[in-house]
């Protein structure tokens, strides 16, 4: 089963999906775009493997994280 | 509707609570359920009290059963607790989910370090800088640019404070840092080199 976790309030909110199954695949990918449209920025990640930037869904990836927007402080 | 207690008035083990009218009923100490029951009246042969405050329906206590109100109370308690510990209680969770999630995105080099000494290295996805993220409460500068091991300066840029807990804004600034770390110098603040390595 293939993960997106989204970095909120509680820790984060797993969405997961098979990527055999195209009903989940367009779950997945409807809360990825949501996210990103509302400024979240999209991570393959895991494992102590370096990160790279998402620019969009890829159902075949196993593993992503979603980060809020960030801000100088 | 309250769950309603029955009883012959035979018990003589209580334990935390105080009966109110009940005219009909002899205790030999405070009655069962730490709560307080009220609205006493007598049916044929039992005593019948309605709690106030709600919990279960027994039959006269003996030892083992008061053992169980107290552990179905505390069931239902934790099902339903009062608002200020449910917030306390998931606030606790964020922050165990965050942790983890942390650690599962980290090194056993980056996790070792992080446990020791309180911080973790990562390296620039673009320019091969080396970052040290301090796990430090406050969030204020808490990256450092090192050069070997001096530090130039400091950045600071994170999530809304309020939005995520603690260590999901490491996570996101490792993520950053890796993945997209021209944005993330974009956005940081840089502050100078006052904390020496």
């Amino acid at each position: 089963m293939h993960v997106m976790e989204v970095l909120d309030h509680t820790g984060h909110t797993s969405i997961n999906w098979d990527p055999d199954n195209p009903a989940e695949v367009e779950t997945a990918r409807q809360a990825f775009e949501r996210m990103t449209r509302e400024g979240y920025r999209a991570f393959t990640a895991g494992n102590g493997k370096p990160s790279r930037r998402l620019d969009a869904f890829d159902p075949e990836i196993g593993e992503m994280t979603l980060v809020p927007h960030l801000r100088g402080g | 509707m309250p769950i309603i207690y029955t009883s012959t008035g035979s018990a003589t083990t209580w334990i935390d609570t105080t009966w109110i009218d009940n005219t009909a009923f002899t205790a030999t100490g405070p009655p069962p359920l730490m709560t307080t029951w009220t609205n006493g009246t007598t049916a044929s042969g039992q005593w019948l009290y309605v709690p106030t405050w709600p919990y279960f329906t027994y039959p006269m206590p003996t030892a083992s059963l008061i053992g169980n109100q107290i552990r179905e109370r505390r069931i239902l308690d934790e099902a339903t607790p009062p608002p200020n510990l449910e917030r306390a209680r998931l606030r606790r969770s964020a922050r165990e989910r965050a942790r983890g999630a942390l650690l599962a995105h980290l090194s056993d080099e980056q996790k070792d370090t992080l446990e020791r000494l309180g911080w973790f290295l990562v390296e620039g996805g673009v320019s091969r800088q080396r970052y040290r993220i301090r796990a430090e409460p406050n969030l204020v500068g808490n990256i450092d640019v090192l050069q070997d091991e001096r530090v130039l300066h400091r950045l600071c840029a994170h999530c809304d404070t309020n939005e995520i807990p603690f260590h999901d804004h490491l996570l996101a600034q490792k993520l950053m840092l890796e993945g997209d770390e021209n944005e993330f110098l974009r956005i940081a603040n840089r502050h100078g080199a006052y904390r020496e390595s």
